[in-house]
């Protein structure tokens, strides 16, 4: 064959072309993790102890514990967060917010799970900024972090009355947000 | 002030990068050889600049400049001074800026290299190319990745600091520049190897031109990717020194290509051949250090390395794209004209070795870039995420990775042209057998992981061959002029050095790949909790916990245990891992007691609380001394193959001009001589000549065989 | 060498012994099935730390990687899964994107097989030249050939390289373009 360097070339040429194409409409996107493939699986159930501002803590007895399963028939939102987290920080206000709006509906509930912090402050922070909504402790990094495929914080999930994960968001979350996961559990039932 | 210094000088380098491409493309036109030589001058003006680049960043470093952008996010007045100066390259606009620097200094010492020959069109292509390159990064430091940006708003009293992973160690100095020497130089064969196709002289000259520059160029990278396995293992903390990351790879891939160029070439110093493979291998090098570069500046991949994404992404690659479509666009045009005559006379011959040598560093190639990007392609193609991590990489790398370290062993001592069965006996069965019983040795000791036998026979029979080889050359020396053992070692290595510098080097290899094999089969790691005073057995070593201490400094609370380790009852002494905790993020450091044979490994497996028990990592890694060993070895070799060749020919043909005659016999031989001009390495004038002749001294066969065809004529 | 082995002697002999040896560690029993921590090891080295960038859970401290040791211990000791259960558990609740080593169909099998077929390819093509070479008649050396060489190599090399330019005495010793 005549100039078989050109015929190489030529097919050296398409394939780094190919290449070329592939790496450019990548590069323009945002590489992100688009989470795990949890939506529209049942939500794994968790047994958590309660470190909210409600909860006393008595010397004697146990330590309160939520469990998912008795949150059943209600619209639970799951937000995985922890102290030193800046986004956490920053969706903190428009969590309270939300949860003013509905601490007087049976019908909802808010967590927040600690991902990846200490008991300790933990405790200080939640005295500290007086947060009012459910607060569940599983250890420094709970099974429920790794159950509902989180890699970070914050992560968001709403898990509808019929125990099915409908939402998730991996942002820190607006009010507008929150809102909308609400009424995406409350349609799915 | 700084700011605007930096940017003059940005600009000026700009402007002369600009100028000088101008003048050399006049002058190529016109065939005016004095613009050439004007033309070349820029290249100094264009160093100059990047130097004052450097330089006012330093000085805004260290006078704590926080109306720089980077120097607010990337600097702290805590930062020690040390960190200081190396914060030039500790973010992505800073290294931009260094690598403008390395390429400047290349570009100056190529261009006095080649002062004698400024009116060369080879030698001006090459030029131009490279301050085209110089130009492109000019370009990027102007516009998307400026380094001297101001601050938007106020100016902050104090800045962000380094990242903690980058001050945890002086190392950190050299990591990086070393890696950017390596990456850098490859740019002037890459550069000769356009004007080649340019100009039509694609013979073996940019070759010779090019062989030492080439050399440091590798030598640079190679050490730089070591250092970096070094520190990934002593300062990083996870317990390894090769994890298969993005960035590594990037760093991986030009150096597989550079290897198998750096090889490649003695076949077409001797024969003629393989000029498409050269000018590919080449070109391919340039490219990767390019994409390495796009890879871990452009946010595209997860990685150890990643830094803040910026719009660079898309101009390198761009830049990428257009020098791709140079080379090979080249290589096209000049088509079947590359092709030399000759041939391949037997699948058992030194140039069929090399032929193979590129085809498994091509492979090798190919699966590093495939595994790195192809998360990419599944993206684009399918939107889902997958992962391509180390077991794929192992998988594939394992069997390439063999098969090389058996070439290794067989090629040196293979003939050019053709090999008989009587010869390979000769030269290799004695290797062979060395490593059949190290393989031996191996099961009987209780080896059962296939891929660690077989690296350590492998590695056992590559040994033996240069053993055998330094051997037979320091005798057949002694035999010729009757000196002594010592004598003859020195002179042979005088005589030769780029040959037995390459031996040197694969010595090297063979260290580092038995280091590799038993590091990663035979390695033992447990994770254990202890209290003040408990103990735990690892692989025949007794660690104890002996007591805990927290430090607190503005920047980070340190938390260090102190451990004795012991082994068979004796006490082989206290280590400390620690474990520091920065506001945003914890940064263990490991305590390694290094051992001749074995490493204990111990680390603060994450950050207590006051009191209770530690969570401690402990490993036991075999041989891992001997990866760094090996890689100083690989060093040593380098250098020692870049000292000029000195048989004895120009003392001789002074001593025989002094006498009155001339430098018989020696043919073209001795211009250096004549035109008394010393030291092969810079001589810039014969590099044509002096680069040949040092391709001229037998490469690599100090055995005669005895050619069925009179060889052709080598260039001299 | 006066007295040689004959060359069956010294390779075959070669690998009968490294045959052997080899045959011995493959298939001596890797002392049994393994142990729970070779199993948690093992496939926490081909799961991916899903906070560090491409460490394997084996490799990283990181707390979620800790907290995954712990469970894939718990999936072996208490529930007595399989690695293949183990590895789809993971790979539901995050995607085929924490597996280290790509085991999807399709597409991903691509990543396994490209490399082999085109090394192979390389050695195909390869193997193809040297035929051809071999076909090739070899150049005869003719009487007056040895002659003629000598006789260029005189009347080529420079007789006073300093006279002559460096670019010419360059270009000269490049060799055929």
């Amino acid at each position: 064959m005549r100039h078989r360097a050109r015929w190489a070339a030529l097919v050296v040429a398409v394939v780094v072309a190919g290449f070329g194409v592939v790496l450019a409409t990548q590069v323009s996107s945002s590489p992100s993790y688009r989470g795990g493939p949890i939506l529209g699986k049942p939500a794994p159930d968790f047994e958590l102890t309660d470190l909210s501002a409600g909860a006393t803590r008595t010397d004697a007895g146990p330590a309160p514990k939520i469990r998912l399963s008795e949150l059943a028939g209600k619209t639970v939102i799951v937000n995985f967060w922890n102290t030193w987290c800046v986004p956490c920080e920053q969706e903190r206000p428009a969590l309270a917010e939300f949860h003013a709006r509905h601490a007087d509906d049976p019908g909802v509930v808010l967590l927040g799970v600690v991902r990846d912090d200490t008991e300790d402050a933990v405790r200080a922070y939640v005295d500290e900024h007086r947060i009012g909504w459910r607060i569940g402790w599983g250890g420094r990094l709970p099974q429920a972090a790794i159950d509902y495929g989180t890699t970070g914080q914050p992560e968001t999930f709403v898990i509808s009355p019929g125990g099915i994960v409908v939402g998730k968001q991996l942002s820190r979350v607006t009010v507008a947000n929150l809102e909308a996961m609400l009424a995406a559990g409350r349609r799915a039932g | 002030m700084r700011a605007a210094l930096g940017v003059l000088a940005l600009s000026l380098g700009a402007a002369a990068a600009v100028l000088g491409i101008a003048t050399l493309a006049a002058g190529l036109r016109r065939g005016d050889g004095r613009l050439l030589r004007i033309g070349r001058r820029y290249v100094f003006a264009v160093f100059a600049a990047s130097l004052l680049a450097v330089g006012a960043m330093e000085w805004a470093l260290l006078s704590h400049d926080f109306s720089l952008a980077y120097v607010a996010r990337n600097h702290a007045r805590a930062t020690p001074l040390l960190f200081t100066v190396t914060g030039l390259w500790a973010a992505l606009e800073g290294s931009i800026l260094l690598w403008a620097a390395v390429l400047g200094g290349y570009l100056t010492v190529t261009a006095i290299r080649f002062r004698r020959r400024a009116d060369d069109p080879l030698v001006a292509w090459a030029t131009l190319v490279g301050l085209a390159i110089a130009l492109f990064f000019f370009a990027l430091m102007l516009g998307p990745a400026n380094p001297f940006k101001l601050v938007e708003g106020t100016v902050p009293p104090d800045g962000a600091g380094p990242n903690p992973l980058l001050q945890n160690h002086p190392l950190m100095a050299f990591h990086p520049p070393m890696l950017y020497l390596g990456y850098v130089g490859f740019t002037i064969p890459f550069s000769f190897a356009v004007a080649a196709l340019v100009t039509g002289r694609f013979g073996e000259g940019w070759l010779a031109d090019t062989r030492r520059t080439t050399l440091v160029a590798w030598g640079f990278l190679t050490a730089g990717i070591v250092f970096g396995a070094w520190w990934s293992y002593e300062v990083l903390g996870w317990g390894g020194y090769w994890a298969w990351d993005p960035v590594e790879n990037a760093s991986l891939l030009p150096w597989l290509t550079g290897t198998a160029f750096l090889h490649s070439v003695m076949v077409q110093e001797r024969r003629g051949m393989l000029r498409v493979w050269n000018l590919s291998l080449v070109i391919a090098t340039f490219c990767l250090t390019i994409f390495g570069t796009f890879l871990t500046r452009s946010g595209i991949v997860n990685s150890v390395h990643a830094f803040t994404q910026s719009s660079i992404g898309p101009w390198l690659l761009a830049f990428l794209g257009l020098v791709a479509a140079v080379g090979i666009g080249l290589i096209a045009w000049r088509g079947d004209a590359l092709r030399a005559p000759g041939r391949i006379d037997s699948a058992v011959s030194r140039e069929a070795a090399f032929l193979g040598n590129n085809l498994l560093f091509g492979g090798l190639a190919f699966v590093v870039l495939l595994g790195t990007v192809f998360p990419l392609v599944v993206e684009a193609v399918r939107g889902e995420q997958m992962s391509v991590g180390a077991p794929y990489f192992d998988r594939m790398a394992v069997p390439l990775g063999l098969a090389l370290l058996f070439l290794m062993a067989v090629a040196p001592a293979l003939p050019w042209r053709a090999a008989s069965g009587a010869v390979l006996r000769d030269r290799l069965a004695g290797p062979a057998w060395a490593g059949a019983l190290a393989v031996l040795v191996a099961v009987v000791l209780g080896a059962r992981s296939l891929a660690a036998v077989l690296a350590v026979g492998l590695a056992a029979f590559a040994l033996a061959a240069i053993v055998r080889k330094v051997g037979v050359g320091i005798r057949s020396r002694r035999r010729a002029r009757e000196e002594s053992y010592p004598r003859a070692a020195w002179r042979m290595l005088r005589g030769n050095p780029r040959h037995y510098g390459g031996l040197v080097v694969h010595a090297g290899v063979v260290m580092v790949a038995v280091a590799i094999a038993m590091s990663q089969s035979y390695a033992t790691k447990e994770t254990v909790r202890l209290s003040e005073g408990q103990s735990a057995e690892v692989a025949g070593y007794r660690v104890t916990f002996l007591d805990r201490s927290t430090r607190r400094t503005e920047q980070k609370t340190s938390f260090v245990a102190r451990m004795r380790i012991e082994r068979g009852g004796r006490d082989l002494g206290v280590y400390a891992p620690a474990i520091s905790s920065y506001p945003r993020m914890a940064v263990g450091t490991p305590s390694v007691r290094t051992g001749l044979l074995r490493d204990v490994y111990l680390t603060v497996a994450s950050a207590p609380t006051e009191r209770g028990p530690v969570t401690f990592g402990v490993a036991v890694n075999p041989m891992v001394l001997w990866l760094w060993l090996g890689g100083a070895v690989m060093a040593v070799g380098t250098g020692l193959a870049l000292v000029p060749a000195d048989d004895g020919r120009r003392r001789r043909a002074a001593r025989g001009r002094a006498a009155g005659g001339t430098a018989g016999g020696d043919g073209a031989g001795d211009p250096a001589g004549a035109g008394g001009i010393e030291g092969g390495g810079l001589a810039p004038a014969p590099a044509g000549v002096a680069g040949g002749r040092s391709a001229r001294a037998p490469i690599g066969d100090e055995e005669p065989v005895g050619d069925p065809l009179p060889a052709p004529r080598e260039p001299v | 060498m006066s007295r040689r082995l004959r060359p069956w002697a010294v390779w075959g002999g070669l690998v009968v012994v490294v045959g052997t040896a080899i045959a011995v560690a493959v298939a001596s029993p890797g002392g049994g099935s393994r142990t729970p921590a070779e199993r948690v090891h093992s496939l926490a080295a081909e799961l991916r730390c899903v906070e560090c960038q491409g460490l394997s859970v084996a490799d990283s401290n990181s707390p979620t990687a800790q907290r995954m040791r712990a469970d894939i211990e718990r999936r072996i000791v208490e529930e007595r899964q399989t690695d293949a259960e183990i590895r789809r558990a993971y790979v539901d609740r995050y995607g085929e994107w924490i597996l280290l080593r790509p085991a999807g169909g399709g597409l991903d099998a691509l990543v396994w097989a490209l490399p082999v077929v085109v090394i192979m390819l390389g050695a195909a093509g390869i193997g193809v030249a040297l035929w051809r070479w071999r076909r090739q008649p070899r150049p005869e050396v003719r009487p007056g050939d040895e002659e003629l060489v000598a006789e260029l190599r005189r009347t080529s090399a420079p007789a006073d390289p300093a006279a002559t330019s460096e670019v010419a005495a360059a270009k000269a010793t490049e060799g055929r373009p």
